[in-house]
Order: C-alpha cells, then sequence, then structure tokens
C-alpha cells in the first residue's frame, strides 16, 4: 500500500507533526511493499497540485495542528480546493486517515474538529480509516527520551498495525489518545500546578532568551500604547 | 457600543450574505451600534506560521506586519465581534479561518485551569464577545451546524468570553438582535 500524506502544519518539515508521522511511517513501512511520499500544505501555491495528487492517491493521511480549535488556515485552503472531488465519486473510494495533535493536553480540546474530519471524509466520498488524536504535543521535541519513547512507541505500533491491515488499532488510539478532561481529583491539585508551572518556566526561558522577558505582558494594540507611539 | 465585522468573503457582493450582513447592520446602527467592517479577503494577511514571535520575542506583535495591524486595535477595544463567512466544506471559509489563526498575540502564553481545562491567560484586559454568521452551502445539514458551533464555542472558551450568537443567513434578524443586544 502506498500512503500519501499531506503534513498541515505552518511549520512544515520543522513540526511537531512530523516527529509524529515519522514514528508512525517507520512502523508503516515495516511491512514489505509498503511505501509512503509526503507533502506540506505550507507550500500554499501548490494548493492545487496537491489536490490533483490527493484524488489519485490510493490512501490519503491528512495531519495537522490544532489551531485555534479547528484546523489551520492552510489546511482549510487545502480542504477548499478538494471541493470538486465530491461531485467525481469514484467506483473504489479511497481510504483516508486522520491526525490532530493539539498543545493543550485534553481530547476535549480537539472533539470539534475530529467530528468535522469524520463529516470531510464523508463529503469527499472516502472511507474514514480513523482519527489520530493526541494532546500535549507542544513540548514533544523539547521531552527527554525516556519520556517520548513510550509515546512514540505507540505511534510506531499504530503504523505498524496499519501497514498490515489497512486498519487503526481502536486500543492503540485510546491510549495515544488519553483522557478527555481533568478529573475531578486533579482539579485544583499539585499535578496540574506542575504541568503549568512546567510550561510556565518553558515561556519564561524563551521569553529571557530572546531578552524580551521584562516585555512579556506588553499589550501593543491597547488604546493607551496607541496614544504613546 | 461597538461591533467588529470580520467578513471572510468570496468577493460574491450581493450574495446572501452581504445582503443580510447589511440588514443587520442598519439594524443594529438604529439600536446605537457602532460598526467597522473588516473585508478579509481583499485585505493582505498573511497565514499563521506557528513561530511564536508574538509570545517570545516581540510580546503581542506578530512577525508579519501585514493588515492585522489594522484589525487588532479594533479587537481590543470592541464590544463584539463578528466572524462571518460563507461556509465551504462545512466550515468558514480560509480568509477567516488564517485571521482567526493570527488572534494567537491577543493572548498570553502561560496557561490556566479555566472551566475544568488548560488554557490561556489574556494579554488584554477584556475580550470582546464573540458572534457567527454564516451562509449555508447546499449541502448544510443540522450536524455540519452542530459542528461549526462547537467549534467556534471552544474558541469562545480559549478567550474566556460569551459567545453571544451562532447564526447563519436564514436566522431571523430579531433572534440575532436580541442577543446583542443583551450586549
Ligand atoms: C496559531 C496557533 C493556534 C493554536 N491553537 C491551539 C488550540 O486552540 N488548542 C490547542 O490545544 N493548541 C493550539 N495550538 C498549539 C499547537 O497545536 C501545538 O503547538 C502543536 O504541537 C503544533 O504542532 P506543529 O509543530 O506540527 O505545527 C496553537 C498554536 C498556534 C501557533
Amino acid at each position: 500500500m502506498k500512503l500519501t500524506i499531506f503534513n498541515g502544519s505552518p511549520r512544515g518539515e520543522g513540526s511537531n507533526t512530523k516527529v509524529f508521522l515519522e514514528h508512525f511511517l517507520n512502523g508503516f513501512t515495516q511491512t514489505p511493499g509498503n511505501s509512503f511520499e509526503a507533502h506540506y500544505l505550507k507550500d500554499t501555491a501548490e494548493h492545487s497540485r496537491f489536490a490533483g495528487i490527493f484524488n489519485q492517491a490510493e490512501a490519503v493521511m491528512l495531519a495537522f495542528p490544532l489551531y485555534t480549535d479547528a484546523m489551520p488556515g492552510i489546511v482549510k485552503a487545502f480542504i477548499e480546493e478538494l471541493r470538486p472531488r465530491i461531485a467525481a465519486v469514484e467506483s473504489q473510494p479511497k481510504r483516508v486517515l486522520f491526525l490532530v495533535q493539539s498543545g493543550f493536553p485534553e481530547a476535549i480540546q480537539i472533539e470539534a474538529v475530529e467530528q468535522y474530519l469524520i463529516k470531510l471524509a464523508r463529503r469527499l466520498c472516502c472511507e474514514c480509516a480513523g482519527i489520530i488524536v493526541k494532546g500535549g504535543g507542544e513540548g514533544i521535541q523539547l521531552m527527554p527520551a525516556h519520556v517520548t519513547r513510550k509515546i512514540f512507541g505507540q505511534f510506531y505500533s499504530l503504523g505498524e498495525i496499519f501497514g498490515q491491515n489497512r486498519t487503526l488499532d481502536v486500543q492503540l488510539l485510546k491510549k495515544i489518545r488519553g483522557m478527555k478532561r481533568f478529573p475531578a481529583w486533579m482539579l485544583p491539585g499539585v499535578y496540574l500546578m506542575k504541568l503549568t508551572g512546567l510550561m510556565d518556566f518553558f515561556w519564561n526561558a524563551k521569553l529571557k532568551e530572546n531578552n524580551a522577558f521584562d516585555l512579556r505582558f506588553d499589550r501593543p494594540y491597547a488604546p493607551e500604547t496607541m496614544k504613546d507611539s | 457600543m461597538k461591533a467588529l465585522i470580520l467578513y471572510g468573503s468570496l468577493f460574491e457582493h450581493g450574495s446572501n450574505l452581504d445582503v443580510y450582513l447589511d440588514n443587520l447592520s442598519q439594524r443594529m446602527m438604529q439600536s446605537g451600534w457602532g460598526l467597522e467592517r473588516f473585508h478579509l479577503a481583499e485585505m493582505n494577511i498573511h497565514y499563521c506560521c506557528g513561530c511564536w514571535t508574538c509570545w517570545w520575542k516581540t510580546p503581542g506583535k506578530c512577525v508579519f506586519r501585514d493588515d492585522m495591524e489594522k484589525i487588532y486595535p479594533k479587537i481590543v477595544t470592541a464590544d463584539l465581534v463578528i466572524f462571518t463567512a460563507p461556509l465551504m466544506m462545512g466550515f468558514v471559509h480560509s480568509s477567516l479561518k488564517k485571521t482567526m489563526d493570527r488572534l494567537i498575540p491577543l493572548i498570553l502564553p502561560y496557561i490556566k485551569i479555566y472551566r475544568g481545562e488548560c488554557h490561556h491567560y489574556l494579554r488584554y484586559d477584556k475580550m470582546p464577545e464573540f458572534g457567527v454568521l454564516v451562509a449555508k452551502e447546499p449541502d448544510t445539514d443540522q450536524e455540519d451546524l452542530a459542528i461549526l458551533s462547537k467549534s467556534f464555542q471552544r474558541l469562545s472558551l480559549n478567550f474566556q468570553n460569551r459567545m453571544a450568537f451562532v447564526a447563519t443567513t436564514e436566522t431571523p434578524y430579531e433572534e440575532v438582535l436580541n442577543e446583542i443586544n443583551h450586549i
């Protein structure tokens, strides 16, 4: 099977999306004869060519980060390019699968766009092989190997099984998806304080690196500020 | 009271959405609203590139100094922002979606627990309320509208404000005005 990937992260080759995909694909290509090609939706000038590739593909994976509770603008623009496909239903339905990963850890953040994608597959007359939902993706490239080993292992296995029988393993999907919301006992808890504290530490380090720490609460577009400048 | 209309149009002047917006605007002005409308598809607005410059290099300012600079000061002083666009493939047109992505400079990187979920602290004291107005596609059904509404409700949760309405061009004007006049 050949899987055609569309990476919808505006960060393209440097994206967290690509990191997750890599592990999935390493598993996927374990089955002899399986191959893939990847395209980056960040190249918006290429969207109509990409739409052509989508139409010809045997199996497609659309992967992107959550942006303001939905798909990034470049992904929406690409989906609009696919519109003519609705009319041209093929005899052999295409398989599509999706990967959506977000900054926040809870799956509930992704659920609206997940429902959108299930409907999108129907719109495009494709067979939906499933949606991989992964929260807490922003720090993935900074986490130590002993933390990521498990997560990446799950993506590898998911890819490996998909490569064998063209389905996403339900148990693995559930594990990767994690919790829908924080359980009540966690609120307000030490765990969450650690989590937000860790994130704040990360942002502060970055602000300092850029000599912007003192400006962190700036309000460049507040009326007072606009008057001053 | 000030409202900002972010209009992700497709140059279809005279469309249902155009007519609805004109009528709604007229009624809003009659009840004392000041309105400003931006035609997003005709403006120079870059796609967010995910670089976080707006959070850790020039806090509050995007790396792209494009027409969004006209929109930001209006958002932070408005009482209501109406996101409006025709639906296309079941969601608001990309010219509006990319503008929504560019709202990130209005919040801080810092995270808190808000209503039991992770959300960011706001950069400005208050966010305007949100409203959504779409034109349906021929195949739009209840499910599409429910998904749209859910996604925007979440956006509103992220900006910790009230979602005043999610309407289509078939919603009676009175219904929308009723919600707007609660602001
Ligand atoms: C403009 C913008 C909007 C975002 N909106 C959300 C959001 O609504 N919810 C969320 O959990 N994460 C949000 N994120 C975080 C990204 O989903 C997260 O950083 C992701 O891991 C980025 O993946 P990428 O490197 O593949 O682009 C947003 C990031 C950006 C830049």
